[in-house]
């Protein structure tokens, strides 16, 4: 199993190495760079400036050139300084990530501890009322768009019931500190969570009710009554250990995507996470902050794909990772 | 089953009473008046060296001490200094030269307990003039004495200038090729084409060669590329010198940012005593008193501890901690809210409001934030008549004022070169209809090319010059050579009026005057295209002047009517003038504007220099719009506002004397 | 019977044949559910005190979307104490869907029994029971224990992601709650022995998917085993695994029969299997029986064409043909099953008789039985 990580890693690190080529090459071939946005319309800004300009933010290089300096710096852990916010790349991500995160992580549970359930409920009752009020909930949070949501519930409950705060992550008007501030960002978090949620329950439902239902058909469940287990050991042991495996893998593979942020409905409630962010600096031409969170999160996205397999392998017997 | 069906209810009813519950969280704030604000978005730039974003403006002008304040009309008053005219003298040589001379008062400190000294302003004003510099400040292309040496770090830049002004020169290699690449994309262009150039530059092409094929095409090409490049050479050596010149200048800069510093100081920035600074320029630019005046003076002990001229890092570690003398204390920036408290060490005495608070407000959310007074001032919110009358009815009260900027359509001189096809799109405008329609009252017709925010605006002599009126609109087309044949508009080759146009993404206002023009155009029998493009790609076409028609907006600019950069022949090469006007007499009156400093003389001519402009139909003026900020008069006391704010003198300035209303 | 009543304009009226399931399907599942039912609801007395298990027109009927599959239409038979019992058909023609029934194991809720009783001997004494109206929580108690089930394909039979020891375990201990881990244990490693597997200490760790098919067979046998069961059902045993393993399985089972005290309910299509192992024979066509005896009736005097025409199928070496037999035509439509014989289209030595009515029985012998409208008496 270590061969098999180790070899995978080795075979990520790689990829990513491609994959900032690919990113650099990309941006840099887009129309418009950040020096031409920012002057562009503005008086006083002279030809003389604008190439200075450029020579300071490394901008008056050719591709190669540029890309050799900026791996250079990257190799050795620099990722460089934002155009735009004019910080050590690094230290806004690391900030704005770990917001995303706290928003992400309730979202990640809830989603499986109320998707995964009500999937094998409605399994073990296909085709009944309740199955079919279950899966249209799901399809109903699968198919509406996320901004679309975040304003009903902003308009229901922040705007007419006034229960929770339309946007932001504490109250202004306040100064909360200690466990007081910790209730009131959770207060701002409800709105943006249950948005979140109920997007998300979907697809953990239907995959958790449509592999439930294979596995209910199989063989093995047969002989598993025919030994005259009681019904809930049939199915909440020798089931649900089944339907587990293919689950297991996809959670596995999204704990990355805890750490990419969600950019319309942190943008909607504004929640300072890395998603809006991440979107304004591919507006901006904003070139490090860029690369580094591109290459974030496709080092996050190869990391969940290593996980996935490597949680296969660990709830499956049958699999044997070489 | 029953369990877990139970367990579920169970996590399903805590997250709910959590979520409620968290709301009431016990208050520890001590009851001290507080002041909320809601902006748009906040980059954590603060600091006025780096900023990039006008909201980091406002919360870091809070915290510093200005040269001199910004009055009515952007106008300098006193400020950490008392104003003082600028002296214009003159030279043994007969050349003119201006000097500022700076007084610092008394006894004035940074929030840190530091006095505020002549170090200080010499200090802010280097870094301003230093190679690192990457802000959107332009004090170093202005002729401050001694300015480039200090920038290049080079005590004979004079020389080095000289000398690179004459490798710039264009060589005849240089001159061949780019006669070359017009010639070959003037063969490519379909509207052109190699009958084009034969017949206009008079070639003469054997007339054996087949025509379209490869040796056809060479012939063609090497006959135009020696015409032009003997013809039309003065047309590329501009292009070819300026970027020789750029080339140059950037290795020279780079070379010189590499070493260690042989210029420490510089030569036109003088500390005549502990309080006082005097600054000389060459030459007479109205311009500079507001670069040199309005602006912070910045504490040196504290940015200036470990930067140079080529390494500002340490002065942007500083970003998100700005220091200054002035009314406010910067305290925190988090969860996308700054805080800042009163200053009370400030020279003009403590200001009223103890706390003042800025909170990022999405833009879907500024009206309800505003009426239902979850902000107490939302600065900038949109001035639609619909948010306008929202504000009414919730009781609230909008202050507007007259937008520091201008919206126009740009008619391309260089892509629509007959000036009566010009005149005869710019007759084509209904602007008061668009106007109208998406402004109603909240904004004005525009009939000259320079906001009406600004003192240079001609109040008393801006007639509209282009009327719409579609009959005199055909009458140049006809002028300019079309004709209306079988109900199509074209010219003597029979090809169709075709008039691209665009818009950048943000500029909403356009869109019903475009639908207007495109549906008069196409009933004169023309073509007329709408393409919406975004901004990146739109700066892009922007800067080459490869707009023939589009619509945008400046703004933020200063109050100075001066427009060399966007009308001047000039400013063609450097993508400033998109507009391509080319006037020697619009150039000579940029140029008079520049030359003297008496407010009434310069008035007079901006007048004569805006008609001029108008003249050329390169730039057809469109809309002067109302900005708003909305405030609730519950929380703040409205009679504490003073009623000559504007777009330079703005709420932010004064916000050291407004008072909150009293709590009973 | 017929099916016209649901048709509209000549095609199938989905939405009527829906609402009817529903209701059919409501009706028996509510009964199943049934909590603390009285026994005197499931509780009869057997026909003839030998039986251990008594099959009275047995109907078991799926509820599809576009129509009603009578898989089992009125199947009677009895299995005697310590007999083996062999049922034959083609595919299709209900023999595994009895076997399900009798386990309470048709795939519900489209499948269920809707008519009919299976009379079971328990082995406590006492009353004997109606295996159809046993609730849920009873029939539990029964499988695995007094009659077990040894499925087709033993590739899929076992859970894949348990280790064989505790799916052996498992069985024992749901049964046996009072035995230690140990005990539990130091059985499951016995029976994995008595069905010959070498190396059954290893083999209680591994996975099913380390073990070969024959393998995988034997330790759902042994399962079948574990609580020495009365009746043993196996549901073509042997069909999924290649003829060198066959052979071995049917070993082991002809040595088990001598062993253990058990019935053998041995369903298969297989008629060479049949001949070695079986005391009785039931064929079975299109749900319903159509002939029984003990194996020496069928073999050496078989009635009705159906089974002559599957012995005529079997092909024997050394014999060289031209062509091999089969039976012409197909087996009917499930949905739409006629009024007459439904081996009439297929048949060749139909009478005139065969037009009218299903045939009844006729009594050939005492253990021979064969639904058909032929002159028996020429025989």
């Amino acid at each position: 199993m270590w061969q098999y990580i180790v070899r995978r890693i080795f075979i990520s690190v790689m990829i990513l190495f491609g994959i900032s080529i690919l990113l650099y090459i990309l941006i840099r071939s887009m129309p418009g760079d950040y020096i031409t946005m920012m002057t562009t319309g503005k008086n006083n800004v002279t030809p003389a400036m604008v190439e200075h300009l450029r020579h300071l933010y490394g901008l008056d290089t050719n591709i190669p050139q540029g890309y050799f300096n900026w791996i250079s710096r990257a190799i050795q852990g620099d990722f460089g300084v934002s155009f735009f916010y004019q910080r050590p790349v690094a230290d806004i991500i690391g900030e704005k990530v770990l917001v995303s995160f706290t928003l992400a992580l309730p979202v990640f549970i809830l989603t499986i501890l109320i998707g995964v359930p009500l999937g094998i409920i409605s399994a073990t009752r296909p085709y009944s009322k309740l199955d079919y009020a279950i899966t249209t909930i799901a399809f109903v949070g699968i198919s509406v768009p996320s901004f679309f949501l975040a304003v009903v519930l902003k308009r229901v409950f922040a705007y007419g019931l006034k229960w929770f705060p339309p946007f932001g992550m504490v109250t202004a008007t306040e100064d909360y500190t200690g466990f007081a501030l910790f209730m009131d960002k959770s207060w701002h978090l409800v709105l943006p969570i249950v948005c979140l949620t109920f997007i998300g329950i979907g697809s953990y439902m239907r995959y958790a009710r449509s592999n439930m239902l294979e596995v209910l058909d199989t063989d093995y469940i047969r002989t598993a009554r025919a030994k005259g287990l009681p019904e809930g050991t049939v199915i909440y042991s020798h089931a649900f250990r089944n339907t587990l495996i293919p689950i297991v893998t996809i959670i596995g593979g999204s704990i990355p995507g805890l750490f990419a942020g969600a950019m319309i409905t942190e943008n909607l409630f504004q929640i300072p996470g890395i998603g809006w962010y991440g979107y304004q600096s591919l507006t901006n031409g904003d070139i490090p902050f860029v690369m580094a969170f591109n290459l974030f999160v496709a080092a996050l996205t190869l990391l969940g794909n290593l996980l996935a397999d490597i949680s296969y392998a660990l709830v499956d017997p049958r699999i044997r990772l070489k | 089953m029953k369990t877990v069906k139970k367990a579920l209810v169970i996590v399903l009813s805590l997250v709910l009473c959590f979520g409620t519950l968290a709301g009431c969280a016990t208050k520890t704030a001590d009851g001290k008046s507080t002041l909320l604000l809601g902006v748009t978005e906040f980059n954590g730039v603060f600091n006025f060296l780096t900023y990039n974003s006008a909201y980091d403006r406002y919360v870091t002008m809070l915290t510093q001490l200005n040269v001199y304040n910004t009055g009515k009309g952007g106008d300098c008053v006193d400020g950490a200094c008392t104003y003082q005219e600028p002296e214009i003298k003159t030279d043994e040589n007969g050349n003119q030269y201006t000097v500022y001379t700076f007084k610092i008062k008394d006894g004035l400190k940074f929030s840190d307990g530091q006095p505020v000294t002549a170090d200080d302003l010499i200090w802010t004003y280097k870094a301003q003039l230093a190679p690192a510099y990457d802000g959107l400040g332009s004090l170093y292309t202005y002729k401050i004495r001694g300015a480039n040496e200090y920038r290049y770090d080079d005590p004979n830049y004079a020389d080095a200038i000289v000398k690179i002004k004459e490798e710039s020169k264009a060589t005849p290699e240089q001159i061949k090729e780019a006669a070359k690449d017009m010639a070959t994309s003037d063969y490519e262009d379909e509207s052109y084409g190699p009958e084009g150039l034969i017949e206009d530059l008079k070639l003469n092409i054997d007339g054996s060669l087949e025509a379209g094929s490869d040796a056809y095409k060479e012939a063609v090409i090497t006959a135009a590329t020696d015409a032009y490049a003997t013809d039309y050479a003065d047309e590329f050596i501009p292009d070819i010198e300026a970027d020789n010149e750029a080339k140059l200048t950037t290795e020279y800069v780079s070379d010189k940012m590499a070493g260690g510093e042989n210029v420490p100081d510089v030569s036109g920035i003088v500390k005549l005593d502990d309080l006082t600074v005097q600054v000389t320029a060459d030459g007479v630019d109205p311009t500079l008193e507001v670069q040199l005046g309005q602006m912070p003076i910045m504490p040196k002990h504290y940015y200036g501890e470990k930067a140079t001229k080529v390494d500002f890092s340490d002065i942007k570690k500083k970003n998100g901690a700005p220091l200054g003398g002035g009314p406010y204390i910067f305290d925190k920036f988090e969860n996308n809210i700054v805080t800042l408290h009163a200053n009370p060490d400030y020279y003009e005495g403590k200001p009223q409001i103890e706390t003042i608070k800025f909170q990022v407000i999405p833009v879907p959310d500024q009206l309800s934030a505003a009426t239902n007074g979850d902000v107490n001032i939302m600065l900038d919110l949109s001035c639609t008549p619909d948010n306008v009358q929202a504000l009414e009815d919730a009781g609230k009260y909008a202050e507007t004022y007259d937008r520091n900027g201008w919206g126009y359509v740009g008619i391309s001189g260089k892509l629509l070169p007959d000036a009566n096809v010009r005149k005869g799109l710019a007759s084509l405008m209904d602007r008061a209809s668009g106007v109208n329609t998406y402004y109603g009252k909240l904004a004005k017709v525009l009939e000259r090319p320079i906001t009406m925010a600004s003192w240079g605006y001609p109040y008393d002599d801006n007639a509209p010059v282009y009327a719409y009126d579609t009959a005199k609109a055909l009458d140049y087309f006809k002028a300019a050579g079309y004709t209306q044949t079988n109900g199509k508009l074209v010219d003597k080759n029979g090809k169709i009026l075709h008039i691209d146009a665009y818009i950048s993404s943000t500029e909403h206002p356009v869109v019903p005057l475009f639908t207007q023009m495109k549906n008069d155009i196409e009933a004169l029998g023309g073509e007329f295209s709408v393409t919406q493009i975004d901004w990146a790609s739109f700066s892009e076409q922007y800067k080459h002047g490869d707009l023939m028609l589009w619509a945008a907006a400046y703004g933020d600019g200063p109050a100075d009517p001066d427009c060399y950069q966007y009308f001047h022949s000039d400013s063609i090469a450097s993508g400033n003038n998109p507009f391509y006007t080319n006037d020697p007499e619009v150039d000579k009156l940029i140029m008079e504007g520049r030359e003297t400093a008496d407010r009434d003389d310069r008035l007079k001519i901006y007048a004569q220099l805006f008609d001029k402009i108008m003249d050329t139909a390169t730039v057809m003026p469109y809309y002067q719009r109302l900005e708003m900020n909305a405030i609730d008069p519950t929380v703040v006391d409205i009679s504490s506002i003073p009623d000559d704010l504007d777009s330079f003198h703005i709420l932010l300035d004064v916000i050291q004397n407004i008072k909150l209303v009293e709590k009973q | 019977m017929s099916e016209q009543a649901k048709t509209k304009n000549g095609k199938l009226d989905l939405r009527a044949i829906a609402k009817a399931n529903r209701a059919e399907i409501k009706k028996y599942e509510t009964a199943k559910k049934k909590h603390h039912a009285s026994p005197s609801e499931y509780q009869t007395k057997m026909r003839d005190s030998n039986n251990l298990i008594e099959f009275d027109n047995l109907q078991t009927y799926f509820f599809t979307d576009i129509g009603t599959v009578k898989a089992v239409n009125g199947v009677s038979f009895d299995i005697p104490r310590g007999s083996t019992i062999a049922v034959v058909g083609e595919s299709g023609c209900g023999k595994s869907v009895t076997s399900l029934s009798l386990m309470r194991l048709v795939q519900g809720p489209q499948g269920q029994i809707v008519g009919g009783s299976i009379r079971y001997q328990q082995s406590s004494g006492g009353q004997a029971i109606d295996l159809t109206k046993l609730p849920d929580e009873e029939i539990r108690k029964i499988r695995g224990k007094e009659i077990a089930m040894i499925f087709q394909e033993p590739m899929t039979s076992l859970n894949p992601v348990f280790r064989i020891g505790k799916q052996l375990g498992e069985a024992i201990h749901i049964h046996l709650p009072e035995l230690s881990k140990e005990e539990v244990h130091k059985r499951t490693v016995a029976l994995l022995e008595m069905v010959g597997i070498a190396r059954a200490e290893g083999i209680t760790k591994s996975y099913p998917h380390e073990l070969s098919g024959g393998m995988r067979q034997r330790v759902m046998i042994a399962m079948a085993l574990a609580l020495d069961p009365q009746l043993i059902v196996a549901d073509e045993p042997t069909t999924a695994l290649d003829v060198t393993i066959q052979a071995q399985i049917l070993d082991l089972l002809r040595e088990l029969k001598d062993k253990i005290n058990a019935s053998i309910m041995l369903i298969t299509h297989d008629l060479g299997v049949v001949a070695e192992m079986a005391d009785y024979v039931v064929v079975m066509y299109a749900g319903r029986v159509i002939e029984q005896g003990t194996a020496e009736d069928i073999y050496d005097r078989p009635a009705h064409p159906y089974t002559i025409g599957l012995l005529g199928s079997i092909p024997v070496i050394g014999r060289k043909v031209e062509e091999l037999y089969s039976i012409p035509g197909n087996v009917p439509n499930p949905i739409h099953m006629p009024d007459t014989c439904y081996f009439k289209e297929r048949c060749e030595r139909c009478v005139a008789a065969c037009d009218g009515n299903y045939p009844d029985v006729v009594e050939l012998s005492d253990t021979h039985k064969v639904w058909c409208y032929r002159d028996f008496s020429k025989r």
